[in-house]
């Protein structure tokens, strides 16, 4: 019987041992890998309008939400058309975002109609999806994160008005008829200037700088008196100042724009165009993503989220906080590990 | 009650003392792990904030001495100090600007102005800005500070050149009448040293000027849309050191090291859940080796109850068979503590109350045949005959008052003597009994012999064991009183001598010599069976020895002398 006892308390001793050295050492290292593993960054797919990169916009709204993935533990897998006229193309890219399974979708709708199937079937999958900066005709999506156009659209031409004289006559160069971004921009635009400016039919450059340069050149051909000319998206704007800068007119025909790119920053500079309205692309990014992860945390998100925009003129551009916008560096630049 | 085994409660307590130890150990350990985190943290954020800080002021200090080296330069100083338009002197001064930039891969561009329309650069064949406004070009105006020459911007877009905007910062020396030199740094060489150091997952560096303006932040535009907070202000009041606070729903610990040269604050930026987090760790591992040391406890607790509570179970049957009244058996315990001396104890107790119930048994039996005894010498069938006998002469000498006497006090002997029932009877009836024997025999032997009764007052209502007097009173007539020639007297007294009630019975008879006395103490003889009776009784009911003792002179008489403790009602 002592012998057993013995025995048993040598066991006991070893169990012990065997215990400490397990806690100790090997489970601190099993654990943090297992949490490794069930921590893993859950996969967001980000869909763009467009993503080849040669767009500054498209660019920053990239880093932004690079730069948030990397502030919320996501992982991100940013795809996108060729292009932004390239419908057919998003709609296949979000059918293979849904058949690969992510956590959650951020969508930059090219068609404010055409993607809503595709978000339907998102959803019934149980994948959420959020969209940015273009929305689409359904409360699918959990939450809209962009401009308000008709905001927007608003401060170019309050804007606009700061430069002109009294009562001028303006000319609106629109982009795509029917877009909702146009549609809203040029709403906000009309609800400001009216009583206070005399404002020609709106005409459509199409996105094409070549376009919106004629149009500009016909209108300064025709109208002598013109007192103002707002252009509301970045190709429209380029087009405008090309014409305006050749009519030697610029002094006497304030330009206000919409969106940025090293051109229409320089234009700013030289005087041809009297001010800017930029989106905040960075931010769209950025709040898009981190709304994804709260979402993924079952937290509340707004419905909508206006990330604003920003009246830019030759005296503000280099001020600190604006510089960073209009001369982004690439900030989500991996970190030297 | 509700009993619960020992068993159970020594694993209880074992379990107690584990886990109480354990969590004590665990929180207590926890807690220092955690302190010792935050301060490694805290110092070593403060060693690499601190170097950073050197290794900028050392940055700074060279484009410093560049700028310093331009303004020394002899071509410089002709182009700032002769207005004239001198191709030559113009083409050196950009040659040298051109050498001082090549110096260092890390200057962008190198620059002097001799008014605001008049700019060399180092940049030769990159035409300036035609655009560039006046204001843009005195950018460190709002820097200009009393005591220092050289201005150090924040961040900056340079867009002095044409078609060329680039992140610098600058640093100008400039004049009076608003000659500058200035050199840019290159931004990336500020921004690539603040992005390696990281601390923690996602805690990182930045850098604010005595403005408050940032000139390094990985989230600059979070930072200007507020959508980012940082507690710049706090910080910078503190300018060097550690602050711990809440921002947004995280807590932040700031660490800031701030450079007398150039005026920037590094902050390091670290998030203290992310400090925290291998604590959690050490608090798993913990647990496990509690949870590890519970089942060695309990264990050890089951082996340690084994050998204690399976002898006492052994104990316990033992104990159950001596209550159902056997006696005969012998516990045996298998144990090398105190519980094989209990075991042993116990056996000495049984044997213990083996003998005292034999001594018991041993004992009844005497007692019942004394009493039988008792009961056969008080009726006795001579003295009931020769009583009797009288009666009947009485009757026929129609002595009827003497008849009724001698009835009466026959009745009465009896009735006292051998009521059944209580073994004990006062003292008064007791003296009552003897009285009606000596009336008995007074009046069958007449004048042979006299007698007395002299009880104490208070004391009639003492108890005493029954007929103790009788016997001897009747030893002291037969033979005493009645071997003698002549009359004789027979004294019966009683008296309280402290906590003892003595009986003495005189009597003047013939008495005893010596050695008779001798052999009547030693063993009783048939003759004097009723004075053993006596001894043999007090002794069984008082247990008490030496209760009864005789003195008796030859021809003189015996005195027996009995001496009883004081009993009465109440202490009965």
């Amino acid at each position: 019987m002592k012998q057993s006892t013995r025995m048993i308390a040598g066991l006991a001793a070893l169990v012990l041992l065997a215990m400490t050295t397990f806690g100790l050492f090997i489970l601190p290292g099993a654990l943090s890998a297992a949490e490794g593993r069930y921590q893993g960054r859950p996969k967001v797919i980000v869909l763009l309008k467009e993503n080849n990169s040669s767009m500054t916009f498209w660019k920053i709204v990239r880093d932004g939400a690079e730069s948030a993935a990397e502030d919320v533990n996501l992982d991100l897998d940013i795809r996108g058309p060729e292009n932004e006229k390239a419908v057919d193309q998003q709609i296949q890219q979000l059918s293979q975002a849904i058949r690969d399974k992510p956590a959650a979708i951020v969508l930059a709708a090219a068609d404010f109609l055409r993607l809503v199937p595709g978000v339907k079937e998102a959803v019934r999958a149980g994948i959420p999806v959020v969209t940015m900066d273009s929305f689409i005709a359904s409360d699918d999506a959990l939450s809209q994160i962009g401009t308000d156009s008709v905001d927007m659209g608003a401060s170019a031409a309050r804007s606009l008005l700061k430069f002109a004289t009294p009562q001028p006559e303006v000319a609106i160069l629109s982009h795509i008829r029917g877009s909702s971004t146009a549609r809203d921009r040029e709403k906000g635009a009309q609800n400001v200037l009216e009583g206070k400016a005399t404002v020609l039919p709106v005409v459509y450059s199409g996105a094409d700088i070549d376009t919106a340069y004629r149009l500009a050149k016909e209108i300064l051909g025709n109208r002598p008196n013109l007192g103002g000319i707002l252009a509301l998206n970045e190709p429209t704007t380029q087009g405008v100042i090309r014409a305006l800068r050749e009519s030697g007119r610029a002094d006497t025909i304030p330009l206000v724009g919409i969106d940025q790119s090293f051109e229409l920053l320089k234009a700013l500079e030289e005087g041809v165009l009297r001010s800017l309205l930029v989106q905040q692309p960075f931010n769209m990014g950025y709040l898009s993503v981190v709304s994804v992860r709260h979402l993924l945390e079952h937290k509340p998100i707004p419905r909508s989220q206006d990330t604003g925009s920003i009246e830019i003129t030759k005296e503000n551009m280099f001020l600190p906080a604006n510089e960073q916008r209009l001369f982004p560096f690439d900030e989500a630049k991996p970190l030297a590990k | 009650m509700k009993i619960r085994s020992i068993r159970t409660t020594l694993i209880l307590s074992f379990m107690l003392v584990v886990i109480l130890s354990i969590l004590i150990l665990g929180i207590s350990s926890s807690l220092v792990f955690q302190r010792n985190l935050l301060e490694n943290n805290q110092s070593s954020t403060l060693q690499l904030v601190g170097q950073l800080n050197r290794v900028l002021d050392g940055y700074i200090g060279y484009m410093e001495d560049l700028v310093l080296v331009a303004w020394g330069n002899s071509d410089v100083r002709d182009y700032f100090e002769n207005p004239g338009n001198d191709q030559v002197l113009q083409g050196r001064v950009s040659v040298f600007l051109q050498n001082l930039r090549a110096v260092r891969g890390d200057i962008d561009s190198v620059f002097v102005a001799r008014s605001p329309g008049e700019i060399l650069t180092s940049e030769g064949k990159v035409g300036l800005n035609p655009y560039l406004d006046q204001k843009q070009l005195g950018w460190y105006k709002p820097y200009l500070k009393a005591g220092s020459r050289i201005v150090v911007s924040s961040a900056r877009v340079e867009n002095v050149l044409a078609n060329r905007y680039t992140w610098v910062v600058s640093l100008a020396l400039p004049s009076e009448d608003q000659k500058v030199v200035q050199v840019d740094l290159n931004y990336e060489v500020i921004r690539d040293l603040c992005r390696a150091l990281q601390l923690g997952r996602s805690g990182y560096v930045y850098i604010v000027n005595s403005n408050g303006e940032l000139v390094y932040h990985p989230r600059q535009q979070l930072v200007y849309s507020k959508i980012k907070e940082e507690k710049t202000s706090e910080v910078l009041a503190m300018k060097n050191g550690t602050l711990t606070t809440r921002v947004g729903d995280r807590t932040v610990v700031y660490t800031a090291a701030t450079s007398t040269h150039t005026g920037w604050t590094v902050v390091g930026v670290s998030f203290l859940d992310e400090v925290y987090s291998s604590s959690n760790d050490v608090f798993t591992a913990t647990a496990l080796i509690a949870l590890g040391s519970l089942l060695v406890a309990i264990l050890l607790a089951w082996l340690v109850s084994r050998r204690i509570s399976a002898p006492i179970e052994e104990l316990r049957r033992s104990m159950q068979k001596i209550e159902t009244g056997d006696f005969e058996i012998e516990i045996t315990v298998q144990a090398d503590n105190e519980l094989y001396q209990l075991a042993r104890d116990c056996n000495l107790a049984i044997k213990t109350i083996r003998e005292l119930m034999l001594d018991n048994e041993r004992e009844q039996e005497n007692k019942r045949k004394q009493d039988l005894l008792l009961l056969q010498s008080q009726i006795n069938p001579h003295f009931l005959y020769n009583t009797l006998d009288s009666i009947v002469w009485m009757c026929e000498m129609d002595d009827g008052p003497g008849a009724i006497k001698m009835t009466t006090a026959l009745a009465r002997f009896f009735r006292l003597g051998i009521s059944r029932g209580s073994d004990i009877l006062t003292l008064k009836d007791e003296a009552g009994h003897v009285e009606s024997y000596l009336q008995i025999q007074k009046m069958r032997y007449g004048s042979r012999f006299e007698y007395s009764i002299a009880i104490e007052e208070g004391i009639r209502d003492a108890l005493m064991l029954r007929l103790l007097l009788q016997p001897l009173v009747e030893n002291a007539l037969y033979h005493g009183i009645k071997p003698k020639d002549g009359p004789g007297r027979i004294e019966v007294t009683g008296r309280r001598e402290g906590s003892n009630l003595v009986l003495i019975i005189k009597d003047d008879g013939v008495g005893m010599s010596g050695q008779v006395l001798e052999r009547l103490k030693s063993h009783g003889t048939q003759v004097h069976i009723g004075l053993e009776n006596v001894r043999e009784r007090i002794r069984i009911f008082y247990g008490l020895e030496g209760g009864l003792s005789v003195t008796s002179t030859l021809g003189k008489g015996t005195e027996v002398r009995l001496t009883l403790p004081f009993l009465t009602t109440e202490v009965a």
